[in-house]
């Protein structure tokens, strides 16, 4: 299924799409070098990698299985005060934190896919809101474990095998490699039998349940695969901002998230990349707006819908019918074309 | 009337008030969405906006009829324009967009509140002046007559609108088969935005007595309010008219007890547990009529 690459000399396992994903990662490992001594720039990188771990979670909940899952913060959350307690109350390594963190929020994510298999796709959407609430009003009231508003601060530094991660370049290559190990993960399982069968239940349920594919199974395994990278995910921001409270969590989270999916394009997992970079670099970008920053970020998200409605790196076919780029298209014909060549009356869209 | 069963009574009374501002919000929500089946992120916003339009009207001294009239019809305008705007171009194109345009302009709208009114939670104007109504031990507020009263007037209306003219006639239509209605000569494109201004209206009735029940009006009702009109329209179920207003009346009354009996943290927390636990027993809302899929 692989094409054959453009590039003869290169080894047979590189396609093109390999041959530029693995550039962009040369990019990436040598980018620290050019950015020099900027704190607040390697933070952002490292924020970045943080949401790319969450979009590719939620690409395969929502891009790929079709589940608009609007509480994926709360998943964040359960990963990121599990690796806290951990590290504060039972002074677990840093490794120890990130599996116990995936393997909560995958559990829990376990959990919410069973009330979500009975229900339609709007009212599934409802039930992780509530999911999301909940998990806010547990950890606001739950004062023993969460401390409540007040959060939990002094995570320690990440120590792995007597290396301490002191500062945003060793935190920065550490994430990065994170990233890479669940996005090739992730990749290899939708690009197999497991993310075709996802894509079917997506594109038409009643049309896979009649090719045999147990919609039921793969649901489930989709929250699942989709929620452990977010869990990982908060287990990195504990220990990046070394304090963990609510509001992280809450409901503008998960938009924000369910956004850079949508955005980067579904049912793409290098959009999910995008769509996380796209978001956290453009929120530094504007921040000089002050007020006025929300609402330039959402003329930049309507215009974007409505000239590319199948996100950045989407394709076409998913968007359906819409947008101007058929209005665009036309006039710009109108306007190059003699009236000889220019087609008669088109038919609509 | 023993003291406990007042305090019921009581709490009861305040959960069907506030429900039924809920319901006033969900109701245009719940029209568009069983139109369009769309997930309306700015309905909130626009709702906010329009009380907000009421808010400085009342500040530059207009009488109370006028500006609740003027403030109703500039939501309904706000309604019509976003829809002309951001959701007609996307209205054929996978429903998510659409969503996405929605939380956009959401975004907009709260960042223009913000900039002209502040972030801060401003006091809100008194509709009627307070007084209480004393039946038997229970204490009535005026306020609360008044919010249930006006969601009932607005809900027989909105009924004999529906059911009675043509508008709503061409409405339940094109809830039908949208393409159909288009070939058997309705107006499509002129009413589905009536339904949105109609949305807008009544949603900012419903904005203008939640805040002046409240007597409190602030940016971060607008997000509160789409996820409550939602939750109604979700609770009461798709495909009926009255469904929507149920739903909010039910997601106050639930509000109110577990407000009174378990805490006010844990207000929201149980609204939301109350709608998951209808949706694992009835997947299309109380009153909701399966949607059928063909293939």
């Amino acid at each position: 299924m692989a094409t054959r690459s453009r590039f003869p000399a290169l080894p047979r396992w590189v396609t093109d799409r390999r041959f530029i994903g693995l550039l962009v990662l040369a990019v990436v490992i040598v980018l620290p070098a050019f950015i020099g001594h900027s704190g607040i720039l390697m933070r952002v990188l490292c924020l970045i990698f943080i949401n790319a771990l969450l979009a590719l979670g939620l690409m395969v909940i929502t891009g790929y299985t079709g589940m608009l899952n609007m509480g994926h913060a709360a998943f964040y959350g359960i990963g990121a005060y599990i690796a806290a307690v951990l590290a504060l109350r039972f002074h677990q390594p840093f490794l120890t934190c990130l599996v116990a963190s995936g393997a909560g929020a995958g559990l829990a994510g376990l959990i919410i896919a069973i009330p979500c298999l009975k229900v339609g796709s709007d009212f599934l959407s409802l039930i992780t809101i509530a999911f999301a609430e909940l998990f806010q009003t547990v950890v606001l009231n739950w004062m023993d474990v969460t401390r409540g508003p007040m959060g939990l601060p002094g995570i320690p530094n990440i120590v792995i095998a007597n290396v301490t991660f002191d500062n945003y370049y060793r935190l920065y290559y550490l994430f990065l490699a994170i990233a890479v190990v669940i996005y090739v993960g992730l990749s290899n399982i939708v690009n197999s039998r497991i993310g075709r069968s996802l894509k079917a239940i997506r594109d038409d349920e009643i049309c896979a349940r009649a090719q045999g594919i147990d919609v039921r199974y793969y649901k489930v395994l989709a929250f699942v695969l989709g929620t452990i990278p977010a869990g990982i995910a908060g287990a990195l921001i504990a220990f990046l901002v070394q304090f963990v409270g609510a509001a992280t969590f809450n409901l503008d989270a998960s938009l924000i998230l369910m956004n850079m999916v949508i955005l980067g394009g579904l049912g793409s997992l290098p959009g999910a990349l995008i769509g996380a970079a796209f978001f956290v670099g453009f929120t530094e970008l504007i921040r000089f707006l002050n007020i006025y920053r929300i609402g330039v970020g959402g003329v930049i998200m309507v215009l974007l819908m409505l000239f590319r409605p199948q996100g950045i790196m989407g394709s076409r076919a998913f968007a359906g019918v819409g947008g101007f780029e058929n209005v665009i298209r036309r006039w710009w014909q109108k306007r190059h074309s003699s009236p000889r060549t220019r087609p008669a009356k088109t038919a609509g869209p | 009337m023993g003291q406990s069963l007042q305090y019921f009574f009581q709490q009861l009374l305040n959960g069907l008030s506030i429900g039924s501002i809920y319901a006033m919000i969900a109701v245009g929500y719940s029209m568009v969405y069983s139109i369009l089946y769309m997930i309306n992120f700015a309905h909130g916003d626009i709702y906010i906006f329009g009380t907000f339009i009421a808010f400085a009207l009342w500040k530059a001294g207009l009488p109370i009829p006028a500006v609740v009239v003027l403030a109703c019809l500039a939501g309904a305008l706000v309604g019509l324009v976003v829809e002309r705007t951001v959701y007609r171009p996307v209205r054929f194109a996978n429903r998510i967009v659409p969503m996405i345009t929605a939380l956009g302009v959401a975004m907009v709208l709260r960042t223009i509140s913000q900039v002209i009114w502040g972030a801060e939670t401003l006091p809100f104007l008194q509709l009627i002046p307070n007084t209480t109504i004393s039946i038997g031990g229970l204490r009535i507020f005026s306020q609360q007559v008044l919010v249930v009263g006006t969601s009932l007037v607005c809900m027989v209306a909105f009924t004999l609108i529906i059911e009675k003219t043509k508008l709503g006639k061409a409405t339940q239509c094109i809830m039908q088969d949208i393409n159909l209605s288009r070939i058997m000569g309705i107006q499509v494109d002129t009413i589905i935005p009536l339904i949105y201004g109609l949305g807008g209206f009544m949603g900012v009735v419903g904005g203008i007595l939640f805040a002046s029940y409240y007597n409190a009006i602030s940016i971060n009702l607008g997000l509160l309010g789409t996820l409550k009109a939602w939750a109604a329209a979700m609770l009461g179920g798709v495909g009926s008219f009255y469904s929507p207003f149920l739903g909010g009346l039910i997601l106050g009354v639930a509000e109110a007890m577990a407000g009174a009996y378990l805490g006010p943290a844990y207000k929201d927390a149980v609204g939301y547990l109350v709608i998951v636990a209808v949706l694992l027993f009835r997947p299309t809302g109380l009153f909701g009529k399966p949607r059928i899929e063909k293939v």
